[in-house]
């Protein structure tokens, strides 16, 4: 993989959403617009961690590359502008540039929390809709590791009959629409009785966190010669000696990327969550979706809308070191 | 100490035979060489033994026991991988201890154990260190170290020394040597290098496409080759094609396009057989062309076609009628390209076997 990646990708990547995310904001679709815009963070952090990682020491700037850098920058964080100042807003009528009331001012005469005092208070339910995402996510996260480590495993090392089906079959949940899978679910799990709990959700998760994991995984895998668990074996440590020893010390790296899109893809599920909870377990992307909507950007639809991106950015900053840029564009490209 | 003993051992993979019935002893505490060109097999034969690869047919021994019912791990062998595969998130002490760690050894004694270890391949000091931050050789001695600690029965080594440059390779080969001897650990290492082979052995299996075509001594696989394909592989890179004329005690008689040869010892084959006859590189003498009347026997005149001056000695390929013979002279005397010579080939260093790239037998 050459380190010389250029960066005109997640420029266009970036361009491609801020697209995007101007057309949400535009025709209202608040909620898409959240998720677009934590997806966005996660870019321009991304970019400019790769970036960072090209120039490999204090290298002065081409005039084109420079441009690049602010273009991505502008193209990400520029959307999250009206988002925050509308959160702080109370009163913000088109066509004014600024808030005709702001929220601070209003907070001392509205009878309700409003704002931020809205969305920190406990009828918001944000803190046990976060609680619920993150507990979800870390779950899936888990369960999807262990599910797909031995999938990738195979698919990376042997050969037989139909692997190229098991592995088409694999991204089918990227293809197929989300809500012609979440009826079917939905039907069946009413039947069986695992509607509205976390068992029910945790699963549905899975669906589309797994085909990331296994693509992911299965480079991984690629890269990791079999000498070493060979070695371990012969040293003496059955198989699962091995794989605590060997195996996932040296794939911790891929672990920590596949895992973090899994969280990320988790914690962004709005559809089969809403079908699958059936409005008794809220996470943010639900209660995200039923603040807006209405379809109005109001001030407790924006907080709501900068906590959601949060989980993602922490976790992503907390990996971010462990994180080789290979492994992820493998995930993406296979 | 283990006797580690192959009986008719086959693999086959699909419809392809990597390995068709082997059978070779290790005695105890020896030391012997599997040679062959790539894909021959020798590397397949090896994970068989370590239990990496399941046989399709045959029975592995050590002292007599079959192992084949062991899983690797319960073998307790070492295995020295061609590319050291040190674990990159293990320190050296982490590395070289694994295999004490495994068989759940108490820390101390591992840790006094690992400094005597590395003591003994003099990385005394180098605990902390990562494998990156090594040197091959170094790499390859915290390798050897990890396997020697566990005190194996048997010691493997899969081309141990190829990914080293020359100069640490002659240093390592002394050092394999010393160590096993010293430790009189029963080992099997595989190669294709047949000088890495003669130096390190005490007895070199020969394999060629699945098949050990030879076991014995060095002396016995370098000087009686028992076809021309091994003479060829152990460096008697010159074929001489001719027709048997006379045999008898010291005076069989070959007859050559350029003219009848004297070889040293009876062949077989009935008079007048088609046989090819080797001569290694370094066994062909040279002499001016002026000194043409000395040479009684066996001799005559040929054109330098090339001389490639390799420090110490010098590669001529020299051509006479069909023959061209490849020439390594040690003495201080050149040659210039198309300057005439007279070749003269020793009696005793030519063999003959029954026809060209032959796996028959021959003597």
């Amino acid at each position: 993989m050459s380190r010389r990646r250029h960066p005109l990708p997640w420029a266009i990547g970036s361009l491609a959403l801020f697209v995007l995310l101007a057309a949400s904001l535009l025709t209202g679709r608040l909620a898409l617009a959240a998720a677009l815009a934590g997806l966005g963070g996660v870019v321009a952090i991304l970019a400019v961690t790769l970036f960072r990682r090209h120039q490999g020491g204090p290298q002065r700037l081409s005039p084109f590359q420079r441009f690049y850098l602010w273009f991505v920058g502008i193209a990400v964080l520029g959307p999250f502008i009206p988002l925050v100042i509308a959160s702080f807003a109370f009163r913000w009528n088109w066509p004014d540039l600024l808030p005709s009331v702001w929220w601070w001012t209003a907070r001392t005469t509205a009878r309700t929390p409003r704002g931020w005092d809205y969305v920190f208070s406990p009828i918001s339910r944000v803190l046990e809709s976060t609680a619920n995402t993150v507990i979800i996510a870390l779950i899936v996260t888990l369960v999807c590791i262990v599910v797909s480590l031995p999938a990738a495993r195979v698919i990376a090392r042997e050969n037989f009959r139909g692997k190229s089906l098991i592995e088409f079959f694999l991204l089918t949940p990227l293809i197929v629409p989300e809500i012609a899978v979440g009826l079917g679910i939905l039907i069946t799990f009413i039947q069986i009785g695992l509607a509205g709990s976390y068992l029910g959700i945790v699963i549905v998760h899975l669906i589309p966190t797994i085909p990331y994991m296994v693509r992911v995984l299965t480079s991984v895998f690629q890269g990791l010669s079999r000498d070493y668990e060979e070695q371990a074996q012969v040293l003496g440590a059955g198989p699962l000696r091995t794989l605590w020893h060997v195996t996932l010390p040296m794939i911790l790296p891929g672990i920590l990327a596949g895992g973090l899109f899994a969280f990320l893809v988790s914690s962004n599920i709005f559809l089969l969550t809403f079908f699958i909870g059936r409005g008794r377990i809220e996470t943010l992307p639900t209660l995200l979706f039923s603040e807006v909507s209405g379809g109005r950007l109001d001030p407790e639809g924006a907080g709501i809308a900068l906590i959601v991106t949060i989980p993602g950015i922490i976790l992503l900053i907390m990996t971010e070191r462990f994180i080789k840029e290979e492994v992820f564009a493998k995930g993406f490209g296979g | 100490m283990t006797e580690l003993e192959i009986d008719s051992l086959v693999k086959r993979f699909d419809d392809v035979i990597a390995v068709g019935g082997v059978s070779l002893t290790v005695k105890a505490g020896s030391l012997v060489a599997l040679l062959g060109p790539s894909g021959c097999g020798k590397t397949t034969t090896l994970r068989m033994i370590a239990g990496l690869e399941q046989p399709t047919a045959g029975d592995i021994r050590f002292n007599g026991e079959s192992v084949l019912p062991l899983q690797p791990e319960k073998r307790n062998i070492g295995m020295v991988f061609q590319r050291y595969v040190l674990f990159p998130h293990m320190n050296v002490a982490g590395n070289v201890g694994f295999g004490l760690r495994m068989r759940r050894l108490p820390k101390a004694e591992i840790a006094e154990r690992v400094r005597e270890v590395l003591e003994i391949v003099q990385l005394d000091g180098f605990e902390r260190r990562f494998p990156s931050q090594l040197s091959g050789g170094q790499q390859q001695r915290v390798a050897i170290a990890r396997t020697v600690i566990t005190n194996p029965r048997v010691m493997l080594m899969d081309e141990p020394l190829s990914n080293l440059d020359a100069k640490l390779r002659e240093e390592m080969r002394a050092f394999i040597t010393d160590l096993q001897k010293r430790l009189q650990i029963t080992t099997l290492f595989v190669t294709h290098d047949q000088v890495e082979a003669i130096e390190l052995a005490d007895q070199i299996g020969v394999m060629f496409d699945g098949n050990l075509v030879q076991f014995g001594t060095p002396e016995e696989i370098f000087n009686r080759p028992r076809t021309s394909r091994i003479a060829d592989f152990m460096g008697a890179t010159n074929l001489i094609v001719g027709t048997l004329e006379r045999k008898g005690d010291g005076e069989s008689v070959l007859t050559t396009s350029v003219q009848k040869l004297r070889v040293g010892h009876a062949p077989p084959h009935p008079v007048g057989s088609e046989v090819v006859a080797t001569v290694r590189p370094e066994h062909i003498d040279l002499f001016p062309a002026a000194a043409g009347g000395d040479c009684a026997e066996n001799c005559f005149s040929a054109a330098i076609e090339e001389a490639v001056y390799y420090g110490g000695t010098v590669s001529y390929q020299v051509r006479s009628g069909d023959f061209s013979l490849q020439i390594k002279d040690r003495s201080t005397r050149r040659f210039a390209r198309g300057e005439g010579v007279i070749v003269r080939l020793n009696p005793e260093n030519l063999w003959v076997f029954p026809e060209v790239g032959g796996e028959r037998e021959a003597v």
